[in-house]
């Protein structure tokens, strides 16, 4: 049995990775029953301060020099995770289930599945497989909740969870503190959410003020690049979508926002052509298609970042880096960027391909701000020279930069 | 919850995996198209079309590299190419895939863990792993290759890199997922109540 200490002490911690520094002195004291938010612009380092909080910095990373105190309940973050007394909820949740279902896996994991499912409100039988990123993250959250550990540690949930969900998800975490002494430590961008939940907030970087964005990208005018009508789509017996009717002119974009397990990557993929529908789907002939999903480090080639906007365009793209301001990143390897850069990479490669139709997965994920305001301003350019635009997301501020923005439910469009 | 009630027949099927691809490694020659035929329809019937799809893509892709270096290895060697030769490796790469799909479709990581762990706690962990990727890679090259096909555009020339460049990005995406798997494991909570640590 461990002594049981104050919740977390961490001074003067820092660490680097591969000789370039990614923490620097962060210093922090917290008691048992607090919830701290970690705040800072992409790639700032919070991922990886929960990394090194929770452990598995040293445990399983090499190249890493972690230095500095780091206490969890009076125990080194190494042997704290080896008790199970530590949670570490990723941004990346879809390697993390060993069942196939979550009835199943909360069997495994010894938890009560009708406790799980108040928690998830996502249906238990349901195969992971099918779960919208968003759900997944949830259920990996509330299996996190339940299993009864000490420290948690929550990476980028606003990338993941619906404002409306989130808001849930807070409360839980906040009552889940006090109730088990437990400390929890909130990494996010978005200061504006998860604060008023939070009893410390922790800056690694500048502090933003709450993200207003203008609308910038008009619904187009032009002919018809590519559409839906009446179009379906299932999976196995369960139905994603249906009845949809969708077109995407050129010179302009659209939204497609709603809630976690909507719908909107379903009809995003269709469109796409990434999916079989039943109905109709048009893309009009010589119009290039690029996706964007919403995984984007599994597609990278695993070079730099300069060569993999090669693989998609022959000329300069100077362009493209100045307007997204990926400069500094264009000699780092794909699989080193956060969730945040890797995304404004993504669409840099979407411009640098020239192609007529541009389709994003949640493009705002992992990004801060001033990262989503790039994103924004890369996608007016690309409807201001004659290409479209389609986006899914389940970010109300940046929905506001469409003009044309449709709300997705249980499988169904409708215009907002 | 006991996965099946016993974790015998789990490690049994791991194990038997073993032996049997030795087995279909040194299959007589004139009996490896009816195996090959016999794995693939039992493979059809037992886990369904969508998923032998998947396996006959995935190996699809990993064939035609191999029949086309090989071709240039005896070109440059023996002037000739073997035809024959070429099509019974196919045949026997064919029967590993399927057979190899079969029995994975059927493990219980979950019994395969608490069956291991007695003996090696990481060695468990590594397995499940290795099992849970295997699981992943087709699902993830279907979505791979998809999204490459759509982003290069439908001509011939481009649908031919986009298998060399999704090959590329599957190979690079493997170390990540190890990663990312070996991550959220460590703090899996099914995990730690799996192995009792």
């Amino acid at each position: 049995m461990w002594t049981l200490g104050r919740g977390l002490e961490v001074r003067n911690l820092s660490v680097e990775v591969g000789g370039r520094v990614a923490l620097r002195g962060v210093d922090l004291e917290v008691g048992e029953g607090s919830v701290v938010a970690v705040e800072g612009p992409t790639g700032s380092g919070k991922t990886t301060l929960l990394k090194a909080v929770t452990g598995l910095l040293q445990t399983l990373y090499r190249g890493r020099r972690v230095e500095g105190y780091v206490r969890v309940l009076g125990l080194e973050p190494v042997d704290a995770l080896h008790r199970g007394i530590v949670a570490y909820v990723p941004q990346d949740p879809y390697s993390f289930f060993l069942a196939t279902t979550p009835a199943e896996e909360a069997s495994l994991a010894g938890i009560d599945v009708g406790e799980l499912r108040r928690c998830s409100g996502v249906d238990h039988r349901q195969s992971f497989v099918e779960l919208s990123d968003g759900q997944l993250y949830r259920v990996l959250l509330c299996l996190a909740l339940l299993s009864g550990a000490k420290l948690l540690a929550l990476d980028e949930p606003t990338s993941h969870v619906d404002p409306w969900g989130l808001r849930e998800v807070m409360s839980s975490l906040r009552e889940y503190a006090e109730e088990f002494g437990a400390v929890a430590l909130v990494a996010d961008h978005r200061p504006e959410v998860v604060e008023p939940y939070s009893d410390r907030v922790l800056r690694l970087g500048p502090v933003e003020a709450p993200c207003r964005l203008q609308e910038v990208i008009p619904s187009g005018d032009g002919e018809v690049v590519a559409s839906l009508r009446e179009a379906s789509v299932g999976y196995g017996s369960r139905v994603a979508v249906e009845g949809v009717t969708l077109e995407v002119r050129r010179g302009g974009g659209l939204a497609l926002l709603g809630r976690n397990g909507a719908g909107k990557t379903t009809v995003l993929r269709a469109l796409a052509g990434l999916l079989k529908v039943s109905g109709a789907r048009y893309v009009s002939r010589g119009s290039r298609v690029f996706v964007v999903p919403q995984s984007p480090l599994y597609w990278f080639q695993g070079g730099t970042v300069e060569e993999e906007l090669k693989t998609f365009s022959r000329g300069s793209c100077r362009d493209v880096v100045e307007l997204l301001g990926i400069g500094g990143l264009l000699s780092r390897s794909t699989y080193s960027l956060s969730v945040g850069e890797s995304r404004l990479v993504s669409l840099a490669l979407a411009l640098a391909s020239g192609a007529d139709v541009v389709v994003l997965d949640e493009p705002t994920l992992g990004l801060d701000c001033d990262g989503r305001r790039r994103v924004a301003r890369a996608l007016a350019r690309v409807a201001e020279e004659g290409g479209s635009v389609v986006v899914a997301t389940h970010d109300p501020v940046f929905a506001e930069v469409f003009k044309e923005v449709y709300l997705v439910e249980g499988g169904r469009l409708r215009p907002t | 919850m006991r996965a099946g009630g016993s974790d015998l027949p789990s490690l049994a099927l791991a194990l038997s995996l073993v032996p049997t691809s030795v087995a279909l490694a040194l299959v007589p020659d004139w009996l490896a198209p009816p195996v090959a035929l016999a794995l693939t329809t039992a493979h059809l019937a037992l886990r369904g079309p969508r998923a032998t799809l998947d396996v006959a893509r995935f190996l699809a892709t990993f064939l035609a590299v191999f029949v086309a270096t090989s071709s240039a290895a005896q070109l440059a060697l023996a002037g000739v190419v073997d035809l024959v030769l070429q099509y019974e490796y196919s045949l026997k790469a064919t029967s590993l895939a399927m057979v190899s799909s079969l029995v994975v479709g059927y493990l219980r990581p979950v019994a395969l863990l608490r069956a291991l762990s007695r003996v090696s706690p990481g060695l468990a962990v590594a397995l499940v792993v290795s099992l849970k990727l295997l699981r992943e890679y087709p699902r993830l090259w279907r979505n791979i290759s998809s999204i490459y096909t759509v982003n290069l555009g439908g001509r011939r020339w481009a649908r031919l890199r986009a298998v060399v460049l999704s090959a590329r990005a599957l190979a690079s995406s493997s170390v990540y997922l190890s990663l990312q798997v070996a991550e959220v494991m460590t703090s899996s909570p099914t995990l730690r109540r799996l192995l009792r640590y």
